[in-house]
């Protein structure tokens, strides 16, 4: 049992509010991650919740309790980094030893543990190397086992992955996965690449200037985000030149719509993801193909709309008589679109 | 392309030339040096045809055995030996806290550790005499009062040493990882910051000793006699051993400093990576 709990949580620097009140609630056992651009705010809730930095207002309970005033030493957070941070001067197996040492754990249980952990990440044979001596990606699953060592009640993953190849990162994700499904351990990682963090979370937090934008399981946010920022920020959506007509009544490329938002302007743009656009063939057709990307399953068209370039994302198999330069009819899905300032 | 190669060897001529003039520059007044210490012939006849002549050890020998020589020697490797104590036990924590705490102080601390050598000697010595003097006389009545004065003039290459063996080890994530653990400060630093700053210290306490075994105007000027105001002394009335004594000691130096060179080079250090 570890809630991780955000109330109303802001944390203000000399000119800018890293957090905003920001409100947040981690399950016991799952695995959450804060995703956003760079300065919205996530290594900062991050940060909060390992101690690094004290918070101005609000409160950050574990079960209910307060751990705002408990020095990071004393929260027992396993705690993963973006740059490797093994201590050069040990060895793999001396960096988790260290780690158990510190919680004065006995010799012989010591010895046991760290046997159990180099099994777990798989680095038997490289027990006995310097962190220099090891690869970017083992140094993480090192560290990764150290942050373990001690079955901290919480994990905290500060962009692990981002300074891995991305073979590397993928295989290491998925490990992470594993090991975080396996224990039921409370995780919080950050993140700011979108495809990392809908592929190993149980729900995604988007951020934005320090305030939660959504939190939902990754399948709701992309169909269905609760703002333009988050249909914006996650996953691909072309922005198509609109008119608005009345109040919330839009018209892009030739169709009308009722845009989910209000903005008041006579021009905007409409979100609307690549699988929305239907593209047909038609001599008579107002549009041209432009490029044409197979992708495996799907293959992306590229045309130009009202002036924008706009991609659409068919399954390949409906896919293979279209070549560049061909006239096309589009019919774009409309519902629920989002418009913003042009 | 001739042409090409034309420019390139000539450019080497030049590498060349350049090269054997400074050689000469530096070796040809310590030959001079040894000449005069070791040769028996009067300096007025010393010439090229005579180089090989009358070379003898004796000089050295009495530099060795000199009271005077080695009384001083024991004080400026005593005075060494305390000034990278001092300056590990004061500087190590607090450049260890500015670079995991306090960065943005970093600008601040690096001038003010660069001071010493905008101050000229005198005046620091002439300012700390005027304080002392009256209100606490023995302090610089003992020869062990320059100390403070050479952690002080040692600053400028001791903090950069330092300050560039915390930036390459991450102390900042370090110290993070280790809390993270349930480290407290005093296990980190000595768990975690000592060993992965040997090096560092090293330079720093090589590069510390070199200057103290050559600082003259402190010294002097504090009338103590440490070895390099003592080489001083003994040109005056033996210059022989004087001499002999004085490429000893830059032996020594040159010696120690090869060492740390070549100690970093095989640890994969460039010497420019200690930020000197």
């Amino acid at each position: 049992m570890a809630e991780i709990k955000f109330v109303g949580v802001t944390k203000r620097y000399d000119e800018t509010t890293a957090l905003d009140s920001f409100d947040l609630t981690i399950g016991s056992g799952e695995l959450v991650s804060l995703l956003g651009p760079s300065g919205c705010g996530k290594t900062t809730a991050l940060r909060a919740v390992a101690g690094f930095i004290g918070v101005n207002e609000g409160d950050i309970l574990l079960d209910g309790k307060s751990i705002k005033d408990i020095p990071p030493a004393k929260r027992g957070f396993g705690m993963v980094f973006q740059a490797y941070s093994l201590f050069p001067n040990m060895t793999a197996e001396e960096n988790i030893n260290f780690a158990l040492e510190l919680k004065k754990v006995k010799s012989e249980a010591r010895k046991k543990r760290v046997e159990e952990l180099l099994d777990v990440i798989n680095l038997q044979q490289h027990r006995s190397k310097f962190p220099h001596q090891l690869s970017g990606g083992q140094q993480q699953r090192v560290a990764l086992a150290r942050a373990l060592a001690t079955e901290p009640p919480v994990l905290l993953l500060d962009e692990p992955l981002s300074a891995l190849d991305a073979n590397v990162r993928d295989q290491l994700r998925d490990e992470i996965r594993d090991v975080q499904k396996k224990l039921g351990i409370t995780t919080i990682f950050v993140t700011h690449d979108q495809n990392e963090a809908m592929y190993i979370s149980d729900r995604v937090a988007v951020m934005r200037n320090g305030s939660l934008q959504q939190i939902d399981i990754p399948t709701i946010l992309y169909q269905n985000p609760t703002n333009p920022f988050v249909a914006e920020f996650v996953g691909l959506i072309n922005k198509i030149p609109a008119k608005r007509i009345s109040k919330n009544q839009w018209s892009v490329a030739g169709r009308e719509f009722i845009a989910r938002n209000d903005l008041v302007a006579d021009e905007g743009l409409a979100l609307i993801r690549p699988e929305a656009i239907a593209v047909t063939p038609d001599p008579q057709g107002e549009y041209s193909i432009e490029a044409v990307s197979f992708l495996g399953v799907v293959t992306r068209l590229q045309m130009q709309v009202a002036g924008a370039k706009v991609i659409a994302d068919l399954i390949s198999d409906q896919a293979t008589g279209f070549r560049i330069g061909d006239r096309v009819k589009l019919a774009l899905s409309t519902q629920d679109a989002f418009v913003e300032k042009r | 392309m001739d042409q090409l190669m034309k420019i390139i060897s000539l450019g080497n001529v030049f590498k060349y030339l350049f090269l054997i003039l400074l050689a000469a520059f530096f070796f040809l007044p310590l030959i001079a040096m040894a000449r005069f210490a070791f040769q028996t012939i009067p300096v007025v006849s010393l010439g090229l045809d005579n180089f090989l002549q009358g070379w003898t050890l004796g000089a050295l020998w009495a530099a060795l055995t000199d009271p005077g020589a080695i009384a001083t020697t024991r004080l400026s490797l005593t005075l060494a030996f305390l000034t990278i104590l001092v300056t590990f036990v004061i500087l190590l924590p607090i450049a260890t806290y500015v670079e995991i705490f306090a960065q943005k102080y970093k600008p601040a601390l690096t001038a003010i550790t660069l001071l010493p050598w905008l101050v000229p000697p005198v005046a620091l010595v002439v300012g700390v005499a005027a304080t002392f003097r009256p209100t606490v006389p023995w302090f610089l009545s003992n020869p062990l009062s320059l100390v403070p004065f050479y952690v002080l003039w040692t600053l400028p290459f001791s903090y950069r040493a330092l300050d560039a063996g915390l930036r390459m080890m991450g102390a900042r994530t370090q110290y993070e990882a280790a809390t993270s653990m349930g480290a407290s400060w005093m296990k980190f630093f000595l768990r975690v910051i000592i060993p992965n700053l040997k090096t560092a210290m090293l330079v720093a306490a090589v590069l510390s000793f070199a200057l103290v075994m050559g600082e003259f105007a402190f010294a002097s000027l504090l009338l103590k006699q440490t070895l390099p105001t003592y080489l001083v002394v003994i040109q005056g009335s033996q210059p022989r051993v004087g001499f002999a004594l004085a490429l000893l000691v830059m032996l020594i130096s040159a010696l120690f400093l090869g060492l740390l060179v070549n100690y970093l080079r095989r640890r994969g250090v460039k010497l420019n990576a200690t930020g000197i």
